[in-house]
């Protein structure tokens, strides 16, 4: 096993995911690393799901960071943009189909999205992934926006 | 083999962290453990040990059992009796006293009762640990926030951020 799978799995059993999960706000699914599939909990009704899967991908875990995609689970390939989580302001802006072909969220968390926005460095310091931070930063951001009143559902819903 | 629980941990200096104990072990031994993991009193301090939103604080000299801990209880371990928390919002503070196992959860549900937000806005918000950036997770303990000795804690009830460029 390499160094940056058996730090994350170090990670995953430890305090802080263990205890959002315990909370109900997340749910590991698979590792097929540097792949890694987490289920995020969001306000649900009939019409909305109760969670969102997301793929992670984790090469060089902690140092390198993360990156994030919504998952389908059945079919095992990216979540079809219409079924991404909607909203009224924070959580278009985040989950925006439109940006990077999709590939990733607009999160400053997220080792893919930094990339060309030094200033969000200075502009969310607590969103920052810094090479003692673990997966429960990206997981605690996206189930807040999944949780929030601004979320309003799948886009196509 | 012994039987073993785990419990999550939490202090001053000791963030959340799952440790493993005896299951017939007695409260005191998570005293020696929040030692272990860093916690930031001193050697001859004599801390509580709390459950999560417990009043009062378990005699250290009972059982786990007798206690009432069992597998993922959630445990303080600190020598404050109340952490005096103040939370500041527009231009308005308040104060109140909080058990050190009360979650930074609870004192956000706190606050948006006393400032009045609207339920439908109140996830729109979060504390922000005053003079600093830091955010904590809900599930954090104030008494992590508060030294020994100084019993007290202060939050900033803030916008949630929107990623803009």
């Amino acid at each position: 096993m390499t160094l940056d799978e058996q730090i994350f799995r170090e990670h995953i059993e430890g305090g802080p995911f263990q205890s959002g999960a315990d909370l109900g706000k997340w749910q590991l699914i698979d590792i097929a690393w540097p792949h890694v599939y987490i289920k995020i909990t969001a306000t649900s009704n009939e019409n909305w799901p109760p969670f969102y899967c997301f793929q992670f991908e984790c090469a060089n875990y902690p140092v390198a960071g993360v990156t994030a995609r919504p998952w389908d689970l059945e079919k095992k390939e990216p979540l079809d943009t219409k079924k991404w989580p909607g909203g009224k302001d924070r959580v278009p802006k985040v989950f925006n189909p439109g940006w990077n072909n999709a590939q990733c969220l607009y999160l400053p968390c997220d080792k893919n999205a930094i990339t060309g926005h030094d200033k969000w460095h200075t502009q969310y310091p607590n969103w920052i992934w810094k090479t003692d931070s673990d997966i429960t930063l990206y997981l605690d951001v996206v189930y807040g926006l999944l949780n929030s009143s601004d979320y309003t559902g799948p886009r196509g819903a | 083999m012994k039987e073993t629980i785990e419990v999550y941990l939490q202090g001053p200096g000791v963030a959340i962290t799952l440790v493993k104990l005896s299951a017939d072990g007695k409260v005191s031994d998570l005293i020696e453990q929040a030692r272990e993991k860093g916690l930031k009193i001193g050697a001859e301090e004599k801390p509580d040990v709390w459950l999560e939103n417990a009043e009062e604080p378990l005699k250290s000299g009972s059982s786990l059992a007798e206690a009432g801990i069992k597998s993922r209880s959630r445990i303080h371990v600190h020598t404050c009796r109340q952490i005096h928390v103040t939370v500041n919002f527009n231009n308005e503070s308040h104060q109140h006293p909080f058990s050190p196992s009360s979650t930074v959860g609870d004192v956000k549900e706190w606050a948006a009762k006393k400032f009045n937000l609207k339920e439908v806005d109140v996830s729109e918000y979060v504390l922000q640990v005053c003079g600093t950036t830091n955010r904590p997770k809900e599930d954090t303990q104030v008494g992590f926030f508060a030294e020994p000795g100084q019993c007290t804690a202060c939050f900033d009830l803030v916008p949630e951020q929107r990623v803009e460029g």
